[in-house]
């Protein structure tokens, strides 16, 4: 019964927070849709949820911001209101990386098609993104550490495809654009990855108090 | 309610007069910044409690290896007749720090003060067990001197309570008693005074009578009143309880800088003070110490349940 309205901001601003990955899971797969399926998403439709996002992160860091004057909080609510404000950046980041690999479709998809071998990567390393947003926004819903840590680790396998495209491309000194076009992807993938990652420490430090570094 | 009135009226006049309260006593405060640059070297050397884990109770009676503390509380255990008020507490306080005591109304927290120096001597129903050291003396053995215990264990009190007297006879009351010389009280009273931060505010006017003052400023003399016996430790029971945001951040630089040179204890309901002015931290419940250690522990990352119930409000 106590401090029933500052329990109830707190809790709004850990469900924005929430629906930050929801938005963001939305986002990727309505622009990897454009890469892989022949029903591609309008640049407005995926503008407008960028936009959304960065509406709900200044409205994050706002609450944040008053509960801190107003409510003077210690201990873990600190934490909770650091981390969200730390984790509402990492989606919109997260956000705006996938905004950007769409750029890409206009003149990647028609080459990539004709590669088998890239396309394969490029699946395979989209399959993985979408398990690490998803078991991320997962981990900050349930409030799950085990989790947390479980996905970070998952971002080494996008490094090593990262590296794997990048030696290759210096190896057969082979500049063609579609090369370089899952480069450029795989390269925006990578950074998502780090901010997915980062996601993954701040639930540690949030539920754990411990400051670990998973990447 | 006229009191309250001239009470304002003169600490505006004070602040329409250029006597800024916080700049009116550079002489006796260091600077704010000179201050901070001291806490951090202290931080840095603060070895004693290197393993210490908020978890475990801080300063501990029976650990050698533990820098040796003012006070060591061992067992102790306090009874109003037949009200348990305090139950089994083993504390070491250590000298030439704040330690803030916090929990809810009528935890014990003004009687487990009231211990260190034997103000619970005078109820008539109140038993204790257990022992106190200061300075490895047991205070309550029976040739203990409870006079000059309380010399050197000072009290200042939620409400403050000047004698009926003037500015000047109130500083001086302590060493009178005391048998001080008389050629050495007014350097006693302005020294005093000026550990008060109160000096350059009533200087021109040492004759009037004490309540003449606001009530930050009564509190001050207060404080004032307590150093002039010169004691070792000086023990806080809420004391910014009944003032203004200014007089309480006042009190509260003036706790951090006697510091130096005392060693403090704080009885205090409000969290954020505990948690700016203190160094450790004891959080007490229905006569148990639940948990204590260094302040920032207590208020980042407390380990028992109850501790951060009551830190964040939601107690109860
Ligand atoms: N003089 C007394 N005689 C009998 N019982 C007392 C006396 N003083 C305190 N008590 C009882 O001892 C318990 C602890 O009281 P105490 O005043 O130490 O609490 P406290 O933590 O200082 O509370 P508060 O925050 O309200 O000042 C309470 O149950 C109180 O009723
Ligand atoms: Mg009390």
């Amino acid at each position: 019964m106590m401090r029933k309205s500052y329990n109830k901001e707190l809790k709004e601003m850990r469900d924005e927070v929430i629906q930050m990955g929801d938005l963001v899971l939305k986002i990727f797969n309505h622009s990897s849709d454009t890469f892989f399926d022949k029903e591609p998403v309008s640049a407005e439709k995926l503008e407008k949820m960028v936009k959304k996002l960065e509406t709900i992160e200044k409205g994050i860091e706002k609450m944040a911001a008053s509960i801190i004057t107003l409510q003077q909080p210690v201990a873990k609510d600190t934490r909770e209101i650091i981390c969200a404000v730390r984790i509402a950046m990492s989606w919109l980041k997260i956000g705006s990386h996938i905004a950007d690999i769409y750029e890409y479709s206009d003149t990647c998809p028609e080459k990539i098609k004709n590669n088998p071998r890239e396309r394969d990567v490029l699946k395979t390393i989209k399959a993985i993104t979408h398990e690490m947003l998803i078991d991320a926004a997962d981990a900050y819903k349930s409030r799950d550490t085990d989790k947390a840590s479980i996905v970070a680790k998952k971002d080494d396998e996008v490094d090593l495809i990262f590296e794997e495209i990048r030696r290759d491309i210096i190896k057969e000194n082979d500049t063609t654009s579609f090369s370089l076009c899952s480069l450029m992807i795989v390269g925006h993938i990578e950074r998502i990855g780090d901010h997915i990652a980062n996601i993954c420490e701040d639930i540690i430090y949030l539920e754990r108090y411990e400051i670990v570094r998973l990447n | 309610m006229n009191a309250t009135k001239s009470e304002n009226a003169f600490s505006f006049a004070d602040t329409l007069n250029g006597e800024n309260e916080f700049d009116s006593d550079e002489d006796d405060f260091e600077s704010e910044n000179e201050i901070e640059f001291e806490n951090e070297i202290e931080f840095e050397n603060e070895t004693e409690f290197e393993n210490e884990n908020s978890g475990e109770p801080a300063p501990s009676f029976s650990t050698g290896k533990v820098k040796k503390k003012i006070i060591e509380v061992k067992d102790l255990d306090l009874w109003y007749g037949n009200n348990h008020a305090l139950k089994n507490i083993s504390i070491g306080i250590p000298k030439n720090k704040v330690f803030a005591f916090i929990g809810p109304s009528g935890c014990g927290k003004s009687t487990f003060l009231r211990t260190m120096n034997r103000m619970n001597d005078m109820i008539s129903n109140c038993r204790i067990e257990g022992e106190i050291y200061i300075d490895n003396e047991n205070i309550y053995a029976k040739e203990t001197d409870v006079n000059d215990l309380r010399k050197r264990v000072g009290m200042v009190f939620q409400k403050a309570n000047p004698f009926p007297m003037s500015i000047y006879d109130n500083v001086a009351y302590g060493p009178r008693i005391h048998g001080v010389s008389k050629k050495k009280i007014p350097g006693i009273v302005e020294e005093s005074l000026k550990g008060a931060a109160l000096w350059k505010e009533v200087k021109d006017r040492l004759k009037d009578s004490a309540f003449s003052l606001s009530g930050g400023q009564q509190q001050r003399l207060c404080i004032a009143r307590t150093l002039a016996v010169k004691p070792e430790i000086i023990l806080f029971d809420e004391p910014c309880s009944a003032l203004d945001p200014i007089s309480t951040r006042k009190i509260e630089e003036l706790i951090t800088k006697l510091k130096k040179e005392y060693t403090i204890i704080i009885v205090t309901h409000n969290m954020q003070q505990a948690a700016r002015i203190s160094d450790y931290t004891a959080f007490f419940l229905s006569g148990e110490l639940v948990e204590t250690g260094k302040t920032v522990h207590i208020f980042e990352n407390p380990q028992d349940e109850r501790t951060e119930g009551y830190i964040t409000g939601r107690f109860g």
